[in-house]
């Protein structure tokens, strides 16, 4: 059994005297799909900012790809990397934001160059090849010359899940990608992250879409008041649903 | 160079001029606030006038606040300065230079106010003044018990700022010879050529006015804000 | 109150009037670049989490606010020789009009830097960039773009402000105005003429503008 890709260990975080989440543990392996369901202000997107350093955590460890990520121990005493450093490590992960955060100065194709010209040092030429790529794969080849005011949210959205996948993290991080699009779109936004699960990206995300959750993970995590509560298979959480508070909370969802 | 040798100090010389300098202070002070006062006053009425007259009604006092926007302060206060001159010594009065100088920085903040008051009442929906109709409420009653109060909040801040601008463009008036704190300075330095010294000195004697004018501007703020809530 | 109107000082005079608008718009556009360069790297102080530099920034927009922009000018101008420092003119003017103006447009800069939605630029840090790269690539560009018309109307403001330049002799539309004035007596003509020049100038530029954000707005 290979080492998991990812590894959680004992992960705490607050924000002054309130504790936001504590106490996570969780493994993600190469190619796994992993959900995160729980109430809101439960921590899940906290701790999901956690694994891409755009959050400060105070406790516990992130391991990714073997190698401590976030804060080293240098002489008993724990220390956050330099910038230069944390910037490196971010290449290993991709994110999709709720709010897709384009960059609204930029075309669909700059967006998602603009990491590989300037982060990867690729040539111009290279760069635009793989964008276009990208934005073939995510079915927007026609719109590569478009700004993000121009489009519609889950036309953004998807140039913003090129943008992460063109940089070829280990692991792409969804935050409720879906949350802030009308209800028509979320269709085409959900069938092009299937469409990645299904080539064997692997990707951790937070989400309230239970009927999605349980077609395409391999894991789903529970997470409540702070503490992962639960983990387990799809069928093992929505069909067999152990726990009271897990039941409580999918009766919300008419699951 | 001219070495200027001579057994009174700076500071010493200061001093002696004391009552010159507190002179030129409160002429500078009284000419501001008159201005700053009445041309509020002035520009909250053309204010409302642009906002909610006729047509017809509002066209001048809309060219006037143009004109007057569109001019330096500097060109404003020699035209009221020359112009009035010469009128009044025509009819035969006589006004204190300073007078000139109060209506021509009023003038200019009238134009500010006013353009302040517009913007403010523009921003508040056109429901309002139904709702107070309904109630049957007649237009005075409106706009002092619903329009102004709201406006306010909104108009303060730009306002303290207008208020510094009169006190920093009382200084020109020393370009007509009027007698306030730019000008003592420049008599001083022509008694004793510390350009830099005497200069220095009255900007911060200007700089600390603005900056209190900012500092209870901002404290005000706060009381009407927490108010409003 | 007998007066007749003779414009005649007017049109004889009509080179030296358009000299001076030339000069005031030379002056306002040199003072207006130099402005925005000095209020840029201030303003990238005033955002940075550097405190020092923070209350520096917030020092240098308080002092050259709150002091009147003529005490400036005859501190530089008459004031800097005390130190050895002679400049022209022309030098002390746009250099103090520069620093009144670094002053307004360091606000306008941080106010645009500030009001860059927070998810944005994480999706910079997000994608691997370092703090410079979201610097130059993310914010500036954005913040450039939403501050264009704050700067154009302030080259109005400070084409205004140019008028000060009389009191150091400077010939630009004011200082000619007030000697033609002298000269030949015909006040009310002469300012006429020098307020036509002025509010017709400003309007242009104000329309100008205008129509330059139109065209933008449709790219």
């Amino acid at each position: 059994m290979t080492e998991p890709l990812l590894k959680i260990r004992n992960l705490g975080k607050s924000f002054g005297k309130v504790k936001v989440f504590e106490g996570a543990n969780l493994d993600v392996n190469e190619g796994e799909v992993v959900t995160i369901i729980g109430p809101s202000g439960s921590g899940k997107t906290t701790l999901l900012r956690c694994i891409n350093l755009l959050e400060q955590f105070e406790e516990g460890s992130i391991l990714l790809d073997g190698k401590e990520v976030g804060y080293k121990v240098e002489n008993g005493k724990r220390k956050r990397y330099s910038e230069h450093v944390i910037a490196e490590q971010r290449q290993m992960t991709g994110m999709v934001f709720q709010q897709f955060n384009l960059f609204p100065h930029m075309t669909a194709l700059k967006n998602v160059m603009l990491g590989l010209i300037r982060v990867k040092k690729l040539p111009h030429d290279e760069a635009e090849k793989i964008s276009r790529k990208w934005l073939e794969r995510v079915g927007l080849a026609d719109k590569v010359d478009n700004y993000p005011a121009q489009l519609s949210g889950g036309q953004q959205q998807r140039v913003a899940i090129a943008r992460a996948l063109a940089m070829n993290p280990r692991i792409v991080l969804f935050d409720e990608a879906t949350s802030a699009l009308d209800p028509e779109l979320v269709g085409e936004v959900l069938n092009v992250i299937k469409q990645l699960a299904n080539d064997g990206i692997t990707m951790i995300l937070v989400t309230h879409e239970m009927r999605f959750a349980y077609e395409v993970s391999d894991k789903v995590v529970f997470m409540d008041g702070g503490k992962i509560a639960a983990i387990g298979t799809p069928k093992e959480i929505f069909e067999d649903r152990a726990l009271p508070r897990l039941k409580e909370f999918l009766y919300n969802f008419n699951i | 160079m001219i070495n200027i040798n001579t057994n009174i100090s700076f500071w010493e010389r200061i001093w002696n001029s004391r009552t010159m300098i507190i002179d030129g202070l409160s002429s500078t002070i009284l000419v501001s606030l008159g201005a700053i006062v009445l041309g509020t006053i002035l520009g909250v009425i053309i204010g409302l006038i642009i906002t909610y007259g006729n047509k017809y009604v509002k066209m001048p006092f809309k060219a006037f606040v143009d004109i007057v926007r569109g001019l330096p302060l500097l060109v404003t206060i020699f035209i009221i300065y020359y112009y009035l001159d010469y009128i009044l010594k025509s009819i035969g009065i006589v006004m204190s230079p300073m007078i000139i100088g109060i209506i021509a920085l009023m003038i200019f903040c009238s134009a500010q106010v006013s353009e302040l008051v517009r913007g403010a009442l523009q921003n508040i929906p056109k429901q309002q003044i139904d709702a107070g109709r309904a109630l049957g409420m007649r237009f005075p009653q409106i706009l002092k018990d619903i329009l102004l109060p709201q406006a306010l909040v909104e108009i303060l801040p730009p306002w303290v700022n207008s208020a510094t601008e009169i006190v920093k463009g009382s200084t020109l008036l020393s370009l007509v010879s009027i007698a306030e704190l730019m000008l003592v300075g420049k008599q001083l330095v022509a008694k004793h050529p510390r350009a830099l010294a005497y200069y220095s000195l009255i900007g911060l004697i200007y700089f600390t006015i603005n900056t209190a004018i900012e500092l209870g501007g901002k404290a005000l703020e706060k009381k009407i804000s927490f108010v409003k809530k | 109150m007998n007066y007749t109107f003779n414009f005649n000082v007017v049109f004889r005079n009509i080179d030296v009037f358009l000299k001076g608008l030339g000069l005031g718009l030379y002056l306002a556009v040199v003072s207006l670049t130099f402005a925005i360069i000095i209020g840029l790297i201030i303003a990238l102080g005033a955002v940075s989490n550097h405190p020092t530099m923070k209350k520096a920034a917030r020092i240098y927009v308080t002092v050259f606010r709150n002091t009147p922009l003529l005490i400036l000018v005859y501190i530089i101008y008459f004031g800097l020789p005390d130190l050895g420092l002679i400049l022209s003119k022309p030098v002390a003017f746009i250099l103090t009009l520069s620093l009144y103006g670094a002053a307004y447009m360091t606000e306008v800069f941080r106010a645009g830097l500030e009001s860059i939605p927070k998810g944005i630029i994480e999706a910079g840090y997000a994608i691997g960039l370092s703090k410079r790269m979201v610097m130059l690539d993310i914010r500036l560009p954005i913040m450039f773009r939403s501050v264009l018309p704050s700067m154009g109307n302030y080259l109005i403001s400070l084409f205004k402000d140019t008028s000060l330049a009389a009191a150091i002799a400077l010939p630009e539309i004011t200082y000619i105005t007030k000697r033609l004035n002298v000269e030949s007596f015909r006040t009310f003509e002469v300012w006429i003429a020098a307020a036509f020049l002025y509010v017709v100038t400003s309007f242009l530029m104000a329309k100008g503008l205008g129509l330059l954000e139109q065209k933008w707005e449709i790219k």
